[in-house]
């Protein structure tokens, strides 16, 4: 019999791991097969891979990427085997050559939603959203990888760490470093996302901690009591510059060609004030969805042009 | 192309698993490989017949030509492959069996663990841990030693066990500390001086233990938190907090035994409601309660008897005794109780039954002895049993 997966060249690095490119030999399925570097470590087995194994193990949806097998080699290494997805939605985003239409950015974001949603039915916290995390398989279908930061919500009095998601894509209230968060981190970043793909650079590129507030107060307007009470209680609620929110007219101006429900939903998603915004349901709910143009079917998505 | 990582030759284990039940046939077939470091391909499939229960162990043949055709010094080797599935709950019998092959002194087995929950609740109170970790810990170091011996022939020391599982646990929960400041604490907490050397050299022992617990566990890392059943339950039953603190002692105890083994949190959480309720004579109706809490009966009744037994037997050295040292007498009274009032409840097994179950067990691939280095070792959730079945079926 022939062997269960061939694994032939090295794709890619990791902090934790390394990547190859393997097949299922049935089926010729291609897939990833992600070495675990173990003794390497001061302290073991790494949390990310305890948490993507974790969570990974659990969810199955057609835009969370799927962990096909976990096994431990002749060798002692650990080897998680997942899905081969070669593309992600950075590498779109910064292929000068590509055009998106209003249907291509529609169906990635509905796509993106649908694998946050997913995940926050099980109450788990993606907690690193970004383009870069959300891969492409070569059909079109986007999904949610990299659970290396995820965590599931229990009690609402547990402490959480503010120091999660890649710095353009953390919500205010990570920047404000509060410990209590909840699922509403993950729709900023997707609104972060949403903004991006519209613009085709990143929307909120702070170059530090420090200066990424400044960015995105200025951006979007700097919480006040009016609109967040109690926010002013926050640990890092200090010295901050006040901005206006921006007006409709302005937004409207920086998103050329985004129609008044588009707008909407990024303006819910992108909500100062983690109570007030959108919930996964209410995004995939609201007009923008229900408008022309439908979003576009995976195959007839835009590919990367040049092979990688 | 398929690339062959040069490695150190020498020779491929000689070992063969073989399939101890009656029904399958192992089919063995030698190999070639060039090398001892069998890396690429990776899990070569299978030919097996028959599985039983959880464990897949089968016997491979991995023919590639690829790696064949590079060799240039061949040798016979056979390389096994296991497939763990994870199952998260054990009954009593399954239990007693795995036991009986890993524990030979099951008194002092008792005695290390009640010392090594000392230690971890010490640590625990120290880093300000919450009780989930203890609770965790327990969890994985009663499994171990269902699939590991636990003499001293097994060259581990069990308190070292103990406290890896704290340390895999303090990962799983978000609440990692050191492994470096947890072993300080721990040597501290028990009394041992290392010298810096001696020290290192533990720290890679722990390290080296960890991916044994790993494997035991199956790499599954799902949870199961007790307390907050207990603080919903409560709630819902609407008791007060006075009173409920009590429940909360009890669930504390029963971390000192092995009821995490056998019911999931939420059976446990409701026994420790309902022994509350039965000392404190107050008379909240919770009987009836059962099907909105979705606790099923006869778990709640096997559960009950289970840490009625432990208050009985082992009164003195649980928490609820520091507080409330006079209450020994009435958990007895309880327990009598309880076991007149639910004579259906005690498994009434036939001597036949008995032996069938036992077959059973015998024949379970879950409870086999395992061997974590050789062959290679997949493992999955039992939500992937289907698949699993299906691949080794072909
Ligand atoms: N499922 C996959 N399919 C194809 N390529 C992958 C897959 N997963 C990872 N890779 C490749 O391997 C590289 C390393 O991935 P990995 O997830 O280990 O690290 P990372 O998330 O990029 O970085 P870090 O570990 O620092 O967070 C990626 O950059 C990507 O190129």
């Amino acid at each position: 019999m022939p062997p269960l997966y061939t694994k032939s060249k090295k794709v890619g690095e990791g902090t934790y791991a390394v990547v190859y490119l393997g097949h299922h030999t049935a089926t010729q399925r291609p897939i990833a097969i992600k070495e675990i570097k173990a003794g390497q470590f001061k302290d073991g087995l790494d949390m990310s891979a305890i948490r993507e194994m974790k969570y990974l193990q659990e969810l199955r949806h057609l835009n969370i990427i799927e962990l096909v097998d976990v096994f431990s080699s002749q060798e002692g290494d650990l080897n998680l085997v997942l899905e081969y997805l070669p593309a992600d939605l950075e590498m779109l985003i910064k292929d000068r050559s590509i055009l998106f239409s209003p249907g291509d950015i529609k169906s990635w974001l509905l796509m993106t939603l649908r694998g946050v949603h997913h995940c926050h039915r099980n109450h788990i916290l993606h907690r690193d959203l970004k383009p870069n995390n959300l891969l492409l398989s070569p059909q079109g279908e986007l999904k949610l990888a990299d659970f290396g930061l995820a965590r599931s919500l229990t009690s609402p009095n547990e402490l959480l760490t503010h120091n999660v998601v890649t710095r353009w894509y953390r919500a205010p209230e990570l920047l404000f470093e509060s410990r209590h968060y909840t699922e509403a981190v993950d729709l900023w970043a997707v609104g972060v996302i949403f903004a991006e793909l519209m613009l085709r650079v990143p929307y909120l590129p702070g170059r530090d901690d420090l200066d990424q507030i400044d960015v995105t107060f200025q951006a979007l307007g700097t919480p006040t009591e009016e609109n967040w009470s109690n926010v002013s209680s926050l640990p890092n609620y200090n010295d901050l510059k006040i901005y206006p929110e921006p007006t409709r007219s302005e937004l409207r101006k920086r998103f050329i060609g985004a129609t008044e429900a588009a707008l909407d939903l990024m303006c819910g998603l992108l909500c100062l004030n983690p109570a007030n915004r959108w919930d996964t349901e209410r995004a995939l709910l609201s007009g923008y969805f229900k408008e022309s143009p439908d979003p576009t079917v995976p195959v007839d998505l835009p590919k990367l042009s040049k092979k990688e | 192309m398929v690339e062959i990582p040069t490695g150190p030759k020498g020779k491929l284990p000689q070992r063969l698993t073989q399939i101890k039940n009656k029904e399958s046939t192992t089919s063995t077939t030698s190999l070639s490989t060039p090398n001892s470091r069998i890396r690429s391909p990776i899990t070569p499939s299978v030919d097996i017949s028959t599985v039983t229960n959880d464990t897949a162990q089968k016997t491979e043949t991995p023919t590639n030509g690829n790696m064949a055709s590079s060799s240039t010094e061949k040798q016979e080797a056979q390389i096994t492959s296991t497939i763990q599935l994870s199952r998260p709950f054990l009954t009593r019998q399954q239990i007693k069996f795995a036991r009986s092959k890993t524990i030979e002194n099951p008194a002092i087995y008792n005695q290390r663990l009640l010392q090594l929950h000392q230690y971890l609740l010490k640590i625990c109170h120290s880093f300000k841990f919450p009780m989930r970790v203890l609770e965790g810990s327990m969890y994985y170091y009663q499994r171990f030693y269902l699939h590991n011996k636990f003499e001293k022939t097994a060259l581990i020391n069990p308190l070292d066990v103990g406290i890896t599982c704290l340390f895999i646990v303090s990962k799983n929960e978000d609440t990692i500390k050191k492994l470096r400041d947890l072993l300080i604490l721990f040597n501290q907490t028990r009394g041992v001086t290392l010298s810096a050397e001696q020290f290192e050299n533990y720290r890679k022992r722990i390290l080296s233990i960890e991916f044994q617990i790993l494997e035991t566990i199956g790499f599954d890392f799902r949870t199961y938190h007790s307390e907050e059943f207990l603080i919903k339950y409560n709630k819902l039953l609407k008791v007060d907090k006075e009173t409920s603190y009590i429940s909360w002692l009890i669930l504390c105890d029963t971390y000192q035994t092995d009821v995490s083994l056998k019911y999931p949190p939420h059976i446990i959480a409701i026994c420790c409601i309902i022994l509350n309720n039965k000392l404190s004579d107050s008379s909240l109706k919770l009987t009836t309660d059962y099907q909105r809490l979705r606790c099923e009966e006869k778990l709640v009744n096997e559960c009950l008897q289970d840490i009625l037994t432990h208050y009985v037997e082992s009164f003195k050295i649980t928490g609820l005794a520091l507080k409330f040292p006079d209450y020994q007498i009435k958990f007895v009274h309880i327990k009598m109780e309880f076991n007149e009032s639910k004579p259906q409840m005690m498994f009434h097994v036939d001597e036949k039954q008995k032996q069938q179950q036992h077959q059973d067990l015998e024949k379970d691939q879950f409870f086999q002895e395992r061997d974590f280095t050789t062959g290679e070792r997949r493992y999955m959730l039992e939500n992937q049993k289907k698949r699993l079945y299906a691949e080794v079926d072909k």
